[in-house]
């Protein structure tokens, strides 16, 4: 134990899914072809004037209500200088010392233990363009240069990789419940940045670091852990940390310095000439807050008081805001609330998992699926021979009972029909029958499986079972 | 504040322009000149008059969230001192 507490601040970058940039009519689109997606305004032509996406703001304001912050009635833009080819402008329109929002808090759940981190402010800014690195030269697409991005900056309210990752997880559940942002990290639309420090209990806190844009949950909680490690052996030896900012290699697991400029930092912020001030009435922020939909926490808690739902599942249906329609679609529907939390964390999840997507598609509605589960519920269908109805229905209008009729699935419940093929089955295997008649109670299940496999898995295992004992004990 | 070479050095890095030393010595007077000017603003008694974030009394006008007719590319990339197909091309950026 090295007696250090590490103390956590994140900024966090998420971009918001407007169909627009922020300040020019260019589609906010991933994966283009490079530069199909600029103009003037955003590739920093001279002469040009920028116009705010009223859309950009009204999804920051709803960010802000969704976390309590002050939503400001006065903020303005700055200019936040720097040279570098990402930035054609030399520039990044940005707003320094009024924000839209100030203030605002997350609750985390660690280890079942709640924590409240604050936010000191949520900002609106221009994201910066894409670097492609080649041999001796680099390659720029400003596609997502005036993307609109909201900065969050928390307080040093967390004090391990755990904290800081359930926060981001938090952070982006009520973002995207909010509908203001995908919070894909995958396609880079939440970033982060980790402003770390150690300090002895009741001493102040140490010299921090800052290791920019983290792109993946993993990388924020390996490079907050390597951190941690790298600074304690340093104070353990009696050296200094310097304040410095940081990358993570993810290849390595490894941070490491920038080559750092000691004018980094100095960004020589000025109020934006260009852009008036925006100024928001009361109604305004009143219906921006109206129009928030029931939300991850309030819904979580709704599923544990009223559905009666254990907190890790609450917890993971409530993770995706797709996921969350879909159960409440289904208990609407008349199943039962855990039985429909089962079968979406264990079915639908793997089934609408799709590969190099951090999201789950959803292609069944609330009714087939309560209709589903009611089907294996009555012994119609068994849980295996459900994944083929899944198929058969998924992304279509298909009753389950009609994909069960269509693939021959139902059941076979008829006990005399079974123990017929049952008598059958343990004739033409006297060995196996004898061994359970010693005492081999593990034969058993050979005897079912024999019975499935000669009526191709339509048997209800329960009756299986019970019948093949019954017969085995004659 | 004292203007001294050390501060003419750092911004003209800042700028990213390279000065010589006459253009140096130039930019101390001239600087000094312009701080002189803002002491004398600062010689004004600004207690009667509201502090105000934007020089211009006027809010700011939005736009919709509508997406504009695609602008031609090979327009802009036609501006770039050097560009391939579909990108500007600068000299290796190391970070």
């Amino acid at each position: 134990m090295s007696g250090f507490i590490p103390t956590i601040g994140l900024e966090v970058h998420c971009e918001l899914k407007t169909e627009t940039k922020l300040f020019c009519s260019c589609r906010n689109a991933f994966g283009s072809e490079p530069n199909t997606n600029t103009c003037p305004i955003c590739s920093g032509h001279p002469g040009v004037l920028p116009v705010i996406n009223r859309k950009a703001v009204e999804y920051t304001v709803k960010a802000g209500c969704a976390i309590g912050c002050r939503i400001s009635r006065y903020s303005k833009w700055d200019r936040k200088n720097y040279f570098y080819p990402d930035l054609p402008k030399a520039w990044q329109t940005s707003q320094y010392d009024l924000p839209l929002c100030v203030g605002g808090e997350v609750k985390i759940n660690v280890n079942g233990e709640e924590k409240t981190v604050r936010l000191n402010r949520i900002h609106l800014e221009e994201d910066a363009g894409k670097l492609v690195h080649g041999a001796g030269t680099t390659a720029v697409d400003y596609n997502r240069c005036g993307v609109p991005l909201m900065e969050c900056v928390t307080e040093p309210d967390m004090h391990s990789a755990d904290e800081a990752v359930a926060f981001l997880e938090e952070l982006s559940a009520i973002f995207r419940y909010a509908g203001v942002s995908d919070c894909r990290m995958q396609e880079g639309s939440i970033r982060a940045d980790v402003n770390l420090s150690l300090s002895r209990p009741g001493e102040p806190l140490g010299t921090r670091t800052e290791t920019k844009n983290l792109n993946s949950f993993r990388s924020v909680r390996r490079a907050i852990e390597a951190e941690i490690r790298r600074q304690t052996e340093l104070l353990e030896r009696g050296e200094k940390v310097v304040q410095e900012t940081r990358r993570f290699d993810d290849a390595t697991g490894e941070g490491y310095g920038m080559r750092s400029k000691e004018d980094a930092q100095d960004y020589r912020y000025f109020p934006e000439p260009d852009l008036m001030p925006v100024v928001l009435g009361d109604e305004d922020v009143e219906r921006i807050r109206a129009s928030l939909p029931e939300l991850a926490s309030d819904r979580r808690r709704r599923y544990m008081s009223e559905l009666g739902l254990a907190e890790y599942d609450a917890r993971l249906i409530t993770g995706d805001p797709a996921i969350a329609d879909l159960f409440d679609g289904a208990v609407g529907a008349g199943a039962n609330a855990k039985k429909a939390a089962n079968y979406i964390m264990s079915e639908i999840m793997r089934k609408g998992k799709t590969a190099g997507e951090d999201g789950v598609v959803i292609g069944i509605s609330g009714v087939q699926l309560a209709e589903l589960i009611a089907l294996v519920e009555k012994g119609d269908i068994n849980l295996v021979s459900s994944r083929d109805v899944l198929d058969k229905i998924w992304m279509t209008a298909m009753t389950p009972s009609a994909a069960v009729s269509e693939l021959g699935l139902k059941q076979n419940n008829d006990a005399g029909e079974i123990e017929k093929l049952v008598r059958d089955i343990i004739a033409a295997n006297p060995g196996p029958a004898a061994d359970f008649r010693k005492g081999n109670e593990k034969v058993l299940s050979f005897f079912v499986g024999q019975l499935m496999k000669a009526t191709k898995g339509k048997t209800n295992p329960k009756i299986a079972g019970e019948l093949v004992r019954k017969v085995l004990s004659e | 504040m004292e203007i001294n070479r050390e501060i003419i050095e750092h911004t003209a890095k800042l700028s990213r322009i390279e000065l010589t030393d006459e253009e140096e010595k130039a930019m101390e007077k001239h600087f000094a000149s312009v701080l002189g000017w803002v002491d004398t603003l600062n010689g004004f008694d600004a207690s009667s008059v509201p502090a105000t974030a934007h020089i211009l009394d006027a809010v700011n006008v939005f736009r919709e969230d509508v997406a504009g007719k695609p602008f031609d590319r090979e327009k802009l990339l036609y501006c770039a001192p050097e560009r391939d197909e579909n990108s500007y091309i600068v000299p290796r950026v190391v970070e």
